[in-house]
C-alpha cells in the first residue's frame, strides 16, 4: 500500500505542473474563463479518489474526466444557456485587432458547436489525440468520433469564413 | 500557413491571461476526499435502503406463507370450516406429505409461469393445507378422496399405442393412479389405449377401499376424421381394491347394462340407472342379484342407497309452492317398496324429508338412515355446507361449512371421519404471488440502481 502523504504529494505536483495546460483545454471546451476554471477544479477533485491507481500516468484519465464533465455539465445547464449559430461580427482594424477578432470568431464558432462535437474538435485538433484516444476519452465509438469531427469541421468552415485553410491544413 | 491546431492554441492561450486559481492545491485534495466519502456514503445509504425494501417484501412473503398447524395432540378429524385456499400454497414436493386427508379441494394452482387445475389436501392431523403434487396427472385429473382419507385416485396421461386424441394440445388420459398422502407413494395402472380414454364419468369410491373406474375408448386420434375423434366406444368397467396392484373387471352384467352407475353410500354397492324411472341396486359381493326399482317421482339426482341397502334417498326435482324447485330431500326404506311380482321392478315412493330445502346432492351416509347432503345457503356468494339429515324425522345438523361457490373451490370430505366430531379449523396461509414478489424486488432493484446513477451524476464535488 502506498504512502498517503506521497500520494497526496504526487497529486499536488501534478496539479502545479499541469493546471495551466488543463485550463487551456477547458477554456476551449467551455468558451468561458470562469467555467473553464470551475471545470478544471471539478475534474481534479473527481480524480482524487482514483489517484492511487492513476498516479503513474494520470494525464489520460484527467483529460477523460475533463472532457466528459464538460459534456455532462452542458446537459445539466442547457436549459439556461442560449447558444447561437451566428458568430459575432468581425471587427475591422489593425492586425492586433484583427487577431483578437479572429480569436473571438473562432471562440464563437466553437461555442456554436454541440458540446460533444466541440470536445471532439478540441481533443483531436488541439490535444492531437488519435481517433481511438478521443473515442476512449469521451466514451464513444471511433465511428462517432469520425462523423463528429467531419461535421464539426464543416461547421467551423461555415462559421469562420476566412478560415478556409482550416479545411486544407487539418 | 495557420493550422487549426495553431488557431486553437492561440485561442487557448487566452486562458493564461485570465488564470485565476480559486482553490489552493491542498484544498483540492481535501475536497476530493470529502467528495469520495460523500459518494461512498450515499451509495451505501441507497443500497441499504433498497436491501431493506427487498427484505421487507421477501419477509412479508415468507410471513404470509407461514403455516400455523394445529397443536400437537389435537384430535384427528374433519375441520368444522373449510377455507378457500390461496393459489400460491406450497406443494407436497416442497412441504412434504400431509398424512391422512380430511378434505380434498379442487381449485386453481398458480405459480410464476401460469395457472393450472390443482388439488389442495387438508391434513386430518394438523389441518394444514398443501397442493398435492400428483405425478403424471392428466390436465383434468378428476381426483377423488377415499372415504377414510387415505387415498386420492386420479386420471393420468401417458403415451398411446396410436395417434393421441388431443384437445387443445393437451395429452389424453391413458390410466388411473392411487396417491397415498401419508407416504406420497403412487401406484399407477396404465390402460392400453390406441388414442386415449374418454372420461365422461368421475372416478368413484364404491367402498372405503374400492374404486370404480369407468371410461370409454376414443375411436380416432390426430389425423383421423372428426367423427372418429369425437366418438368413443364402450370399455370394461373396472374395480380397484387399493390393496391390489391392479384393478379387475366389474363382474355384474347389471352394471354393464345400465345407462350409468353411481356408487352409493361407500358401502360396497352401486346404483345403476336404466331409464328415467328405473334403477337397480347392486351389491358388489352379490353382483348377480340386483334389486330393481321403479319410481314415478321427478328426481334431480340419482337415488343413493344407504349402508346395508336399508334406505334410499335423493333430491326431489319437482316444482314447489311457487313453481320453484325447492330441492327437498326425499327418502324411504327400501322395505316400503311394493313388489309387483315376477321380474318387474318394485315400485318405491320417496316422501319428502320435513324441513329439508336447498340441497344439491347426497354425498354419503353417516349411518343406515342418516344422509350427508350438500346444500348452498345465502345465494351465489353464500356458504356451501355439509349437513347430516336423519331421513326418519328430518333432524339436521350442520357438520362442515365450506367456502362460497363464488371462490371456485370444490371440496370433498373424508366421510368416514365424520363419524367423529369435527375439529377446530386452522386457517391456511395466504402466500404472496411469486410474480408480485419478484416484480416488487425487481422494481426496487431497478429503482435503486436508477437512483444511484442519478445521484452519483448529480452530486457535486
Amino acid at each position: 500500500m502506498s504512502d498517503p502523504d506521497a500520494t497526496r504529494e504526487g497529486f499536488e505536483e501534478f496539479v502545479v505542473a499541469r493546471r495551466a495546460a488543463l485550463l487551456r483545454t477547458a477554456y476551449l471546451l467551455t468558451g468561458d474563463h470562469d467555467d473553464a476554471e470551475d471545470l478544471v477544479q471539478v475534474a481534479l477533485v473527481k480524480v482524487v479518489p482514483h489517484w492511487r491507481k492513476i498516479a503513474d500516468r494520470p494525464e489520460p484519465y484527467v483529460r477523460r474526466v475533463l472532457a466528459r464533465e464538460s459534456v455532462s455539465r452542458w446537459r445539466r445547464r442547457r436549459w439556461r444557456e442560449v447558444t447561437t449559430a451566428e458568430p459575432p461580427e468581425t471587427p475591422a482594424g489593425a492586425d492586433e485587432a484583427g487577431d483578437a477578432a479572429g480569436r473571438d470568431l473562432l471562440r464563437a464558432a466553437l461555442a456554436a458547436l454541440p458540446p460533444r462535437q466541440r470536445a471532439v474538435i478540441v481533443l483531436r485538433y488541439y490535444e492531437d489525440l488519435t481517433e481511438r484516444q478521443t473515442a476512449e476519452a469521451l466514451g464513444i465509438a471511433v465511428g462517432t468520433v469520425k462523423s463528429q469531427a467531419r461535421d464539426g469541421l464543416a461547421r467551423l468552415r461555415a462559421l469562420v469564413p476566412e478560415a478556409e485553410e482550416v479545411a486544407t491544413t487539418v | 500557413m495557420t493550422t487549426l491546431h495553431d488557431r486553437l492554441a492561440d485561442l487557448a492561450a487566452d486562458a493564461d491571461a485570465h488564470a485565476d486559481v480559486r482553490e489552493p492545491v491542498h484544498v483540492l485534495w481535501d475536497r476530493g476526499r470529502r467528495y469520495h466519502r460523500l459518494r461512498r456514503g450515499g451509495t451505501a445509504a441507497i443500497v441499504v435502503a433498497a436491501l431493506a425494501v427487498v427484505g421487507g417484501v421477501v419477509g412479508t412473503a415468507e410471513l404470509r406463507a407461514d403455516t400455523t398447524p394445529a397443536p400437537a395432540g389435537s384430535p384427528v378429524g374433519v375441520p368444522e370450516r373449510i377455507f378457500a385456499p390461496s393459489p400460491y400454497l406450497e406443494g407436497t414436493e416442497d412441504g412434504g406429505s400431509l398424512g391422512r386427508l380430511a378434505v380434498l379441494l379442487s381449485t386453481t394452482r398458480s405459480g410464476m409461469w401460469g395457472s393450472e387445475q390443482g388439488y389442495v389436501g387438508v391434513s386430518a392431523a394438523t389441518g394444514e393445507y398443501r397442493f398435492l403434487d400428483l405425478p403424471d396427472a392428466a390436465p383434468d385429473p378428476g381426483a377423488v378422496l377415499s372415504p377414510d382419507g387415505s387415498v386420492v385416485a386420479y386420471w393420468t396421461s401417458g403415451p398411446t399405442q396410436d395417434t393421441p386424441n388431443t384437445i387443445d394440445g393437451e395429452p389424453p388420459v391413458t390410466g388411473v393412479a392411487l396417491y397415498h398422502p401419508d407416504t406420497g407413494d403412487v401406484v399407477r395402472h396404465d390402460i392400453a389405449t390406441e388414442h386415449g380414454l374418454g372420461i365422461e364419468t368421475d372416478l368413484d369410491w364404491v367402498a372405503t377401499d374400492t374404486l370404480l373406474v369407468r371410461f370409454t375408448q376414443y375411436a380416432g386420434g390426430e389425423g383421423d376424421s372428426e367423427m372418429d375423434r369425437s366418438t368413443s366406444g364402450a370399455a370394461p368397467t373396472l374395480l380397484w381394491d387399493v390393496d391390489e396392484p391392479d384393478p379387475r373387471p366389474a363382474e355384474s352384467r347389471e352394471v354393464r347394462r345400465g345407462f350409468w352407475t353411481e356408487p352409493s353410500g361407500h358401502a360396497g354397492q352401486v346404483v345403476t340407472v336404466h331409464g328415467e324411472r328405473t334403477f337397480s341396486v347392486v351389491a358388489l359381493d352379490a353382483p348377480r342379484l340386483p334389486r330393481r326399482y321403479r319410481t314415478d317421482q321427478v328426481l334431480s339426482t340419482s337415488v343413493s342407497a344407504g349402508p346395508g341397502g336399508q334406505w334410499a334417498a335423493a333430491v326431489w326435482g319437482g316444482p314447489g309452492d311457487r313453481g320453484r324447485n325447492p330441492n327437498v330431500l326425499v327418502g324411504a326404506p327400501f322395505s316400503s317398496a311394493s313388489t309387483l311380482g315376477g321380474e318387474a321392478a318394485a315400485r318405491i315412493d320417496l316422501p319428502q324429508v320435513p324441513g329439508s330445502r336447498r340441497y344439491a346432492e347426497v354425498v354419503g351416509w353417516l349411518d343406515g338412515s342418516t344422509v350427508l347432503a350438500r346444500a348452498r345457503r345465502g345465494g351465489y356468494d353464500g356458504r356451501t355446507v355439509l349437513d347430516a339429515v336423519d331421513l326418519r324425522d328430518g333432524a339436521t345438523g350442520e357438520l362442515v361449512v365450506g367456502p362460497p361457490e363464488g371462490t371456485g373451490a370444490r371440496w370433498q370430505v373424508a366421510t368416514d371421519l365424520l363419524r367423529e366430531p369435527t375439529v377446530d379449523a386452522v386457517e391456511p396461509p395466504r402466500p404472496m404471488s411469486p410474480r408480485l414478489t419478484a416484480g416488487l424486488t425487481g422494481l426496487t432493484v431497478l429503482g435503486a440502481a436508477g437512483a444511484l446513477v442519478l445521484w452519483r451524476r448529480r452530486v457535486r464535488p
